[in-house]
């Protein structure tokens, strides 16, 4: 896209300007637009959670404002200006005015490194991952400074849930993205999804399949488990149903937003929404190739990049435009999802979610690990690597073989994970079941 | 490579500066009639009893002690998985032995009860 800019002001406008100029430019500017379009991103996102799960409670939803309600969320937006700020007396006042900003920035700062389609990244970090969620675990000391401010018990005790949440579910998040990150060999982003040409199979591991832009790593089980674990971490990260005990609203009010009120409150709605919108675009990314899709790399080979100085500039538009529609198309529908899952499941209590993070995900995505050595040992490696039984296999057979091997260890530590972890579940409830027994026996 | 941190931190400073101008637009709009009862501590209608910050339970310590490990062993991870590629039988071996230790550990918490909710 920089060689795109660049392409317009020297070789059209016929300026000459230095490079750093022009990118410092670009740079700017996309901020500029990205910091531009994520609020109305979360407007859009408010009104579509609260049509969608309407629906699946059987209701209509917000309809009045405008065709179908759709300018609700802007009349929202107002109400929010137009409230009085309400501060406790007894709240410390400064780390409560400063709390929305320490949990709005980083989820703004995280926009930095997210690619929308091809050649369409702000920065190609060559620790994109790293960074995105190194900045994902600072909202983490907002949310505390603001239970911590409000000086009131529900506010304390949802940021005390909400960061135990949220240090607890970042182990199995990045274990599941380390599985990939060993398959790929990067933590740059953009090259992560470069690597999911194809179709169906992975055109890195086997050489000469067609490219259709559908070799995504949810079709082989290393990637599917790390989806699994990944996709309910983040639910965990964002504070999604199952997972909102931090803002429980039938326990603690509303956990650390309690005592906030009018734009500081829209702040934490806002970080929350946008925060649930990357994570669904980092599942899309990461296992869904992101802005991969059928069309989308021929066309970018016609356009103007730094591997195709020569291309056409129509190219790169059709190409952002259809690489974008796939991105978004496929982060909305992980939203949805996120919506669904809303409809469909109660909330979980506190000493099950930990147990949940601690002793079933954890346990299975160090094991997903595994899987994936076993898949770059066998279909990556020969005998220089000390493999020299599998020198003589062919791609295809060496792509089997590791499917086949990946799958069952995965499946078999599913099952084994499973009935553990509901054994354990089950001694428990029986024992708080004698114990409710006993109280019982004793106030007869 | 320098150069993209330059722009990283372009998007530092607006995203810092970001959340300020949605506070400071509301603060020029907003009323401000504040009242003794308004600003009092919400506590379900009920005037606040006691010290709000109060003691908690041990439990959200130890999963922050528990977490403090966890972290810097996947930190650990992160370069060796990058490279994981060009490392061979003994990389592997070599990191298979260190998230067995990882696992014994995680086991060691379970069977000792630091992992149990209260």
């Amino acid at each position: 896209m920089y060689d795109m800019l660049y392409n317009l002001i020297n070789v059209v406008f016929g300026f000459n300007w230095p490079t750093w100029l022009i990118s410092l430019i670009g740079h700017a500017a996309v901020a500029a637009i990205l910091f531009a379009v994520a609020p109305f991103q979360m407007l859009f996102l408010t009104y579509y959670e609260r049509r969608a799960i309407a629906r699946m409670q059987d209701r209509v939803g917000p309809n009045r404002v405008g065709p179908e309600g759709i300018f609700q969320p802007i009349a929202d937006g107002v109400k929010m200006f137009t409230k009085e700020d309400i501060v406790p007396k007894a709240a410390d006042r400064w780390v409560h005015l400063i709390a929305p900003c320490v949990v709005v920035a980083p989820t703004m700062f995280m926009f930095a490194v997210v690619p929308w389609g091809p050649g369409m990244v702000p920065v190609d970090l060559n620790v994109g991952l790293l960074f995105f969620f190194a900045i994902s675990s600072i909202s983490a000391v907002g949310l505390m400074m603001a239970g911590w401010a409000s000086n009131n018990k529900f506010a304390l005790l949802g940021a005390m849930r909400s960061v135990a949440q949220m240090v607890s579910y970042e182990i199995p998040a990045i274990l599941s993205l380390l599985a990939i990150v060993m398959i790929t060999g990067t933590l740059s982003i953009v090259s992560i999804i470069d690597a999911q040409a194809g179709l169906f199979i992975n055109s890195v591991d086997l050489p000469g399949v067609p490219d259709w832009g559908l070799g995504w790593f949810i079709f082989t089980p290393v990637g599917f488990l790390a989806f699994f674990c990944f996709f309910i971490a983040a639910l965990a990260e964002g504070e999604r149903t199952p997972f909102d005990i931090p803002e429980a609203d039938s326990e603690i009010v509303a956990g650390y937003m309690t005592e906030y009120s009018g734009m500081k409150f829209g702040l934490f709605y806002l970080a929350q929404y946008v925060l649930n919108f990357l994570l669904c675009g980092m599942t899309a990314i990461i296992f869904f190739g992101g802005w991969q899709g059928p069309g989308v790399n021929w066309l970018y080979s016609q356009a103007i990049s730094p591997a195709n100085p020569e291309g056409m500039w129509l190219f790169n538009v059709l190409a952002g435009v259809l690489g974008v529609f796939y991105f978004l198309a496929k982060t909305y529908f992980f939203f949805f999802v996120m919506i669904w899952i809303r409809g469909a499941y109660p909330r979980l209590r506190v000493d099950q979610l930990m147990d949940f993070g601690w002793k079933f995900l954890i346990p299975l995505t160090l094991v997903n690990m595994l899987s994936a050595a076993i898949w770059v040992g066998l279909t990556r490696w020969g005998a220089a690597e000390g493999l020299a039984f599998i020198e003589g296999w062919s791609a295809g057979v060496r792509w089997g073989v590791a499917f086949a091997l990946t799958l069952i260890i995965n499946l078999a530590t599913y099952i084994m994970m499973a009935r553990i972890y509901a054994a354990s579940q089950a001694a428990r409830s029986r024992l708080e079941l004698e114990e409710l027994r006993d109280l019982a026996a004793m106030s007869r | 490579m320098l150069a993209n941190y330059a722009f990283i931190g372009i998007f530092f400073v607006a995203a810092v500066s970001f959340p300020l101008a949605p506070l400071v637009l509301a603060f020029l709009l907003r009323p401000k009639r504040p009242t003794p009862i308004k600003q009092s501590t919400y506590e379900c209608g009920l005037e606040a009893m006691g010290d709000m910050r109060m003691q908690f339970k041990v439990q959200y310590y130890l999963y922050a002690l528990a977490f403090v490990i966890f972290d810097i062993e996947v930190v650990l991870l992160y370069p060796w998985a990058v490279a994981f590629n060009q490392l061979g039988l003994y990389g592997f071996t070599a990191a298979t032995v260190f998230l067995l230790m990882l696992f014994a550990g995680l086991v060691y918490e379970w069977r000792k009860g630091a992992l149990e909710w209260v």
